[in-house]
């Protein structure tokens, strides 16, 4: 495991490489956390997804957003098209790290929104401050894992229950939520894969969630939702099985 | 950086696999005054990574270096991003824990931070980070939030009262469904009730993870112990709170030993400590004097949820770090005469 540093002084961006065991394949994968009190509980699921994924035989980078875990900033600061873009460096500093330019992108709940705009842009070119260079990536495939399918819904449920408003900002579950974020959420609909057809996607749903027909549905508890009250969330071992077996087919 | 810190993301311990970051301020304190200088390690709050409840630990560390002091947040083995890395000299959770903690303060001595050290935690934390200022004389002062102590008669005047205030307590016993009835009438004869200060260790589950994902599926190293069936040493066990003489003797130690001790509690472990001076209350053979700054936060929920407890935490503990003196009693008297000399 290497922990980095990405983005400058401006926008550190908190990243960590995980490198393939074993024989290596040609792609590497991008993880993409949800926002949130949902990322403190999926942590330890995305830790071992990662790592399981490394197993497999790819190089796996897992990174925070810009206002969000070890990453620069403050959580007022998050802004969806923020954590895109964060997303995208974090690929192309990827591809810059192994020499692969083909990356699969795998998201969970918000990150899932995030994941597939940046797999979307991913031909756009992004400079990688580590070597200076500009370089793009090739989407080589998308995960949504339990998206939120009606932003509107999500952004009204912070709204309503949130524990206080400062500075603008809806604090729901120990978190903060701008006003201009909550608007970006309002805005995130039904959850679609990438328009390439090369880009191979997959959906999953945990059975709590109304899935739609195209989603693959695994009977679990979600991990982004306190289990007991262990402050964390629970491990899918069906679901992360799931994702590591067809990422890596 | 965004502030006036920077923030170093580091691998360390046996294998580089215990991850932490450094925050460290941007005009740290040089020449004679870092020899009073302390740096504060932050040690997981159960099984919450190291930002901590609603990045708590993060908020800290980055106050702490607005006052240019060096403040470090890691994983201990089997939590967040670390690994766990088994060798022949750890024979349980409690041995990795203490391996871990000894790791990231020698990480520490390593790196150009000042040598002493404030252990901080929140709940389990809070615990191992007392049991780690036992047994390392690098570390000088402790903050515990939420730390497990023993009841006392004045917790459960409080227990009771509280209970008999509430509706549903009523409701129970016209029905001959509470604990209090069953236990009058015998029905509940032989049902064991809830041990004191029995506490789950954070890490429980580790092993079903693991076993339930495949073998590997936490990425350890090494082996020890029984092997479980995912071929993984099976960790799952329960810790006690050690008996209140025992506490005693340690918490004075400390105290001999000039450790500063912030201990914080928040209203939201209810049935665990319910009024302000119950640790006091617990432990009422120790000589605390002027070594001891006790908090409560009985507006506060045991993750500081709302934005306001978690400020009013964060000030606290910077403002503890910052006005606590962490040198010997014979520094400090040092001092005094300094300034009594000064004053004449």
């Amino acid at each position: 495991m290497k922990p980095l540093m990405l983005g400058g002084r401006d926008r550190p961006v908190f990243a960590l490489f995980t490198p393939a065991e074993g024989p290596r394949k040609r792609r590497s994968a991008l993880i993409c956390p949800p926002l949130g009190q949902e990322y403190v509980r999926a942590h330890r699921s995305l830790a071992l997804l990662g790592r399981q994924l490394s197993r497999a035989g790819l190089d796996v980078m897992r990174f925070d957003y810009f206002g969000t875990g070890d990453s620069g900033g403050d959580g007022e600061e998050v802004t969806l098209d923020g954590c895109v873009g964060d997303a995208r460096l974090a690929a192309a500093e990827l591809a810059a790290m192994t020499g692969v330019d083909r990356v699969s992108f795998v998201g969970l709940r918000l990150g899932a929104t995030i994941a597939g705009r940046a797999a979307r842009e991913s031909g756009v070119r992004v400079g990688t401050p580590s070597d200076g260079a500009v370089r793009s990536v090739r989407a080589g495939a998308l995960v949504g894992w339990d998206p939120v399918e009606d932003g509107a819904a999500y952004a009204d449920l912070i709204r309503e229950e949130a524990d206080a408003v400062r500075d603008g900002a809806a604090h729901w579950r120990g978190f903060p939520f701008s006003e201009s974020l909550l608007d970006e959420i309002a805005d995130v609909a039904a959850w679609v894969p990438p328009p390439s057809p090369r880009a191979r996607s997959l959906a999953i749903a945990s059975q709590c969630m109304r899935g739609p027909a195209n989603f693959e549905v695994i009977a679990c508890e979600p991990c982004w939702t306190e289990q007991g009250n262990s402050g964390h969330g629970a491990v899918p071992a069906p679901v992360i099985r799931r994702i590591v077996e067809w990422v890596a087919a | 950086m965004t502030g006036a810190w920077t923030e170093r993301p580091v691998a360390f311990g046996p294998g580089g696999s215990l991850i932490g970051v450094l925050t460290s301020p941007s005009t740290p304190v040089t020449g004679d005054a870092r020899s009073d200088q302390v740096t504060v390690v932050l040690v997981n709050a159960g099984i919450v990574h190291r930002i901590g409840p609603n990045r708590l630990y993060v908020s800290v560390a980055r106050a702490l270096a607005d006052e240019g002091i060096h403040a470090f947040r890691f994983d201990l083995s089997g939590i967040g991003d670390s690994v766990v890395h088994w060798d022949p000299s750890v024979a349980d959770l409690t041995a990795m824990t203490d391996r871990d903690i000894g790791a990231a303060l020698d990480f520490l001595d390593s790196s150009d931070v000042p040598g002493r050290y404030v252990l901080a935690g929140l709940c389990s934390g809070a615990d191992q980070a007392f049991r780690a200022a036992r047994a390392d004389a690098r570390i000088v002062g402790v903050a515990m939030i939420d730390p497990d102590v023993h009841r006392t008669r004045g917790f459960r005047a409080r227990q009771v009262a509280r209970q008999l205030g509430r509706g549903r307590t009523w409701q129970k016993v016209l029905t001959l469904q509470h604990p209090w009835v069953r236990r009058a009438v015998g029905a509940d004869e032989g049902a064991a009730e809830p041990r004191d200060g029995i506490v789950a260790d954070s890490r429980d589950g580790l092993a079903a993870d693991s076993a339930s994902l495949g073998a590997g599926a936490l990425g350890g190293s090494g082996s020890a112990g029984s092997e479980s069936t995912s071929g993984y040493p099976e960790i799952i066990r329960v810790t006690t709170l050690p008996p209140r003489g025992e506490m005693e003797r340690a918490f004075q130690r400390l105290v001999d030993r000039d450790v500063g001790l912030l201990c914080l509690f928040t209203g939201g472990l209810e049935e665990r400590y319910n009024y302000r001076d119950q640790f006091l209350d617990a432990y009422p053979a120790v000589e605390f004097g002027d070594r001891l700054t006790l908090a409560y936060h009985a507006e506060a929920d045991h993750t500081f949820s709302h934005p306001d407890a978690r400020a009013r935490t964060v000030a606290k503990i910077r403002d503890w770090v910052r006005s606590t003196s962490f040198r010997s009693a014979a520094a400090r008297a040092d001092d005094d005469q300094t300034v009594a000399s000064a004053t004449v």
